[in-house]
């Protein structure tokens, strides 16, 4: 059983995920096109505005204070200085799901069978300090997308699927290490919960994990990361 | 038109088709409730929860996509409130994913003004109800 989920299964799951994940990323370039805008067309104002704005040459700096002044009206223009706490959460939460299982000494052994190579790990307390942490974090969302009213109002079963697809793993991993239960059954469990959120990333509302990255960064857009050079075609 | 009147699914569907990504938005939409402090009516509507963006969304072309076009022309007059009167397609609100919004709810405005539902010029809440 042990050597079928960690064989044949896990080879299964990577094609999927991979795969899907590939589909995603082709789809995304299907439905988006180049769009080219020379800078040197914009009119010479607005150009020289936006360049100061870039430079933020709006505060002045003369003391320590204003630094942080600077910075204040800076993150009070975007997200993280509006709603600071669910920034907080939010980015700790995708840290933990993203790295946490790439610094776990179990999971690095296994690598290192297989591939003969290995990442740097964390200590097993720090890792079971941190599980404990991500599992508090969904907790938190969990509770938010049952409590908070404007949560609810948008919310399918598709998201709760997506929410414990991801907790899953993470619940039964802490679960296995303190060998609570059954350490067998649980050990399963984690192996088959990790392989089963792997393959759901690309089919369910998971697949906002290329998304966000594509959308983000490459769609040109007042709100995306850097200069993006595409849009949504029309008519497609 | 007749209010009694059919409406033609196959033309909805074949209006859905033509929009994927819209199809791509809706299956990435996590639902994180953070665009709702960036549209003004939701603020200034004592934060009623259908006065949020991706709400507006979810419910119209949102229940198109689920129910694959086999909508009834009730439910698109039950639309009809929440993507005109609830949106006025400033095009402000902020998504964290990257999903566009506004096009999602303008696209629901065509699909239902082709089965000749919309919202009439001198139409106000007080005629309404």
């Amino acid at each position: 059983m042990y050597d079928f989920l960690i064989g044949p299964m896990l080879a299964v799951t990577l094609v999927i995920f991979i795969g899907g994940l590939a589909y995603r990323i082709h789809q995304f370039f299907q439905l988006s096109g180049e769009v080219k805008i020379d800078p040197a067309a914009l009119p010479k104002d607005i150009r020289t505005d936006v360049e100061n704005r870039e430079k933020e040459e709006y505060v002045r700096i003369n003391s320590a204070s204003d630094v942080f002044l600077k910075w204040k009206i800076k993150l009070k223009r975007t997200f993280l200085g509006k709603h600071p706490v669910f920034s907080a959460v939010t980015i700790v939460f995708h840290l933990i799901l993203l790295f946490l299982p790439i610094v776990t000494v179990g999971h690095n052994v296994l690598l290192d069978d297989y591939f003969g190579f290995r990442f740097p790990t964390l200590s097993e307390s720090t890792v079971d300090n941190l599980t404990l942490l991500f599992i508090l974090l969904f907790l938190f969302f969990f509770l938010r997308r049952i409590l908070s009213a404007r949560v609810r109002s948008v919310s399918t079963w598709r998201d709760y699927l997506a929410l414990f697809a991801t907790g899953a793993p993470f619940i039964t991993g802490f679960l296995a290490f303190h060998q609570i239960f059954s350490y067998d059954i649980i050990l399963y469990l984690h192996i088959i919960c990790g392989e089963l959120m792997l393959i759901a990333i690309p089919f369910t509302k998971l697949a906002h994990m290329p998304f966000f990255i594509l959308a983000r960064f490459m769609i040109r857009n007042e709100l995306s990361f850097g200069t993006g050079t595409r849009k949504w075609l029309e008519n497609n | 038109m007749d209010a009694v009147s059919l409406v033609e699914e196959n033309s909805i569907r074949k209006m859905l088709d033509q929009k994927k990504n819209m199809e791509f938005f809706l299956s990435v939409c996590v639902g994180c409730g953070m665009c709702a402090d960036s549209c003004f009516l939701y603020v200034n509507n004592n934060k009623d929860p259908s006065y949020m963006p991706s709400y507006k969304a979810v419910h119209s072309l949102g229940k198109m996509y689920r129910k694959k076009g086999r909508v009834s022309r009730r439910e698109l007059e039950e639309m009809k409130d929440l993507i005109w009167d609830k949106c006025v397609l400033c095009t402000r609100c902020y998504c964290p994913v990257g999903i566009s919004i506004p096009s999602m709810i303008s696209w629901a405005r065509s699909i239902c003004r082709s089965q000749g539902v919309f919202r009439e010029y001198d139409q106000t809440d007080e005629l309404s109800k």
